[in-house]
């Protein structure tokens, strides 16, 4: 049954390029398997209608829907006035507040396509008027929008921790010093390239227009705060959290900032419920073939063999590295994602590899890949925001994809990045 | 059948906003009720279970309809338009087969469960799972009329 498994797995891979869509042939590569195997077909709904009766995984449409809320209610253009006013003065500065301006607006969405599309129109634009060539600042859009997904509250996150039954709430606040440390790691990286290509800078524009830009995005600077607070109090499960963020973030649209009415919402619910749709479509039959690698014991085979190689945790993460960045190139990350956990999380456990820590690495590494061709969902939306050729994007973001790898070498050597702030706050 | 078309895409956009915020309602409610009052529901975390499957299934009909769902068209963006228009039949072809599967399936599973409860709520089970033969049918009919398009655009450009 295995080789039956890893033979329709094989076929599964080629036909994605001929560019069906990935739940439709997840469905039939599960299908497949199950009538050569003899399994009756009524698996089929069941496991994909059940994978979506779930609490936790509840917070996911929530979350999308604070993300549109935010993005309809003006605050990335707030949010990129104050990151420009606070590091604005250095060379390069817009590409500086790019970055700051995801690390704030990761704080309220979880998602690097919502941080590329929404905050990212607004950097570009800029950028462009401020005399960055489209590809500098496509490049920069695209490298910071991977720490949406890092910085709480994130969908993928989200998606590990209900597939591989890890603490949602552990993960998220795992994800905060990795998050500022890609951050810190760009900075580094725009510092150097900007002196080499001579970029722009802005006189320092006063601590008077600091302030004012400050209050001005107050209200989405603390709403990080208030979420992660309320989650790490031990107050809120993240889905609980995820409806308080939503009220929070609609009274801010509707009444403090007053950039969108009632009127208004059933478009935003609509858009929230199609997200919805794309990402659970996935979810859902990314479960049903996760349910037939374990019945093919894919799982075992895999980490048998594997473990034959070597017991040592460090190499087996090593190789799981590798193995997603080269996934991550080919396969959009949440599909990616669901199909590899069943694989490589059990051999992990196995070895002694603490679960919020294998989480991070597994959701860093296809965050990546949503910024490497030929298949990178980031990249592929920067283009089209930036305009300019995918190709020429790509070639133009590889600085910084060293910068985002260097931050993951630091997390898998080092387990007490991701692991520190969750037993700290959550062990009490 | 265009109006046909409509009415249907606008029931479905109607159902999808109306479990949406009854999900959001009751998770909203029980964190009330349960901070606020002390007094937990018993029954709001299985109904909002229940309403994002629906909600789910429901996003999949809109996706599959605004053609939003996720697919890797690196092949097909570099090829012209005969060969998209062939790559758009293959993709419809594949969206279509596996919702035929979904929805054969989903009546039996819905059928079985008719006379299943659930745990604390007045509907039966299969009224969860009715969402999934329901869904796999107007996904059927988005990819019929996804491929005749692509058919009509390979005719057109056809050589002479």
């Amino acid at each position: 049954m295995t080789t039956l498994m890893a033979t329709i797995l094989g076929a599964w891979f080629i036909t994605l390029f001929l560019g069906p869509t990935l739940y439709a042939l997840m469905g039939l590569a599960g299908f497949a398997f199950l009538v050569l195997a003899g399994i009756p077909g009524i698996v089929i709904p069941q496991k994909i209608a059940m994978a979506a009766n779930s609490f936790p995984l509840l917070a996911a449409p929530l979350f999308i829907l604070m993300g549109n809320v935010m993005n309809t209610s003006g605050i990335s253009y707030r949010i990129f006035d104050f990151a420009k006013a606070v590091v604005g003065w250095m060379r390069g500065g817009l590409c500086q507040a790019n970055i700051i301006g995801s690390v704030i607006f990761a704080g309220m969405s979880g998602s690097a396509v919502a941080d590329a599309a929404g905050l990212g129109t607004v950097e570009i634009a800029a950028m462009k008027k401020e005399g960055y060539d489209a590809e500098t600042a496509g490049a920069i859009t695209a490298a910071s929008a991977t720490i949406g997904p890092i910085i709480p509250p994130s969908l993928p996150m989200i998606v590990y921790g209900v597939a591989a039954e890890t603490s949602v709430g552990a993960l998220f606040i795992a994800g905060v010093i990795p998050g500022l440390l890609m951050a810190v790691a760009l900075m580094i990286m725009v510092r150097s390239l900007s002196i080499r290509q001579a970029m722009p800078r802005h006189p320092f524009e006063g601590f008077g227009e600091l302030w004012r830009s400050f209050r001005r995005a107050f209200w989405a600077i603390v709403a990080p705060f208030l979420l992660i607070g309320g989650m790490f109090s031990g107050v809120f499960t993240p889905t609980e959290a995820a409806a308080v963020a939503v009220v929070y973030a609609l009274v801010l649209g509707l009444f403090v900032y007053r950039e969108f009415t009632w009127r208004d919402l059933p478009k935003l619910i609509l858009d929230t419920v199609e997200t919805t749709g794309v990402v659970m479509a996935l979810v859902m039959t990314a479960t049903l073939l996760g349910y037939c690698l374990t019945v093919a014991r894919i799982p075992q085979e895999f980490g048998g063999w594997l473990t034959a190689l070597s017991t040592n945790p460090l190499v087996y993460l090593l190789i799981v590295n590798v193995l997603l960045l080269v996934v991550g190139c080919f396969m959009e990350a949440l599909a990616a994602m669901l199909v590899l956990i069943p694989i490589l999380v059990p051999t992990a456990l196995k070895l002694g590899i603490d679960p919020v820590q294998f989480g991070l690495i597994f959701v860093l590494n296809l965050m990546i890949g949503t910024i490497t061709p030929p298949v990178g969902v980031v990249l592929f939306v920067t283009a089209k925001v930036a305009g300019v050729p995918f190709d020429r994007l790509a070639r133009a973001t590889l600085p910084y994809l060293w910068a985002l790898i260097a931050v993951l070498v630091l997390i898998t050597v080092w387990p007490a990045v991701t692991t520190w702030l969750p037993h700290l706050m959550l062990d009490k | 059948m265009p109006l046909l078309a409509r009415a249907a895409a606008r029931v479905v956009d109607a159902l999808a906003i109306a479990t949406f915020a009854g999900m959001f309602a009751c998770v909203l409610a029980q964190v009330v009720l349960r901070y606020a009052f002390d007094r937990p529901l018993v029954w709001s975390d299985e109904l909002a279970r229940y309403l994002f499957v629906w909600c789910a299934f429901l996003g999949w009909i809109i996706a599959a309809r605004r053609r939003s769902h996720l697919a890797i068209s690196v092949l097909a963006d570099r090829s012209g338009t005969r060969g998209r228009a062939l790559f758009a039949i293959v993709a419809s072809a594949a969206a279509f087969a596996f919702a035929v599967l979904l929805l054969g399936y989903g009546i039996q599973i819905t059928a079985r469960n008719l006379d299943i409860d659930t745990v604390a709520l007045f509907f039966s089970f299969g009224v969860v799972y009715a969402i999934v033969p329901l869904a796999a049918f107007a996904v059927a009919v988005y990819a019929v009329v996804d491929a005749i398009a692509a058919w009509q655009q390979l005719r057109a450009s056809e050589p002479p």
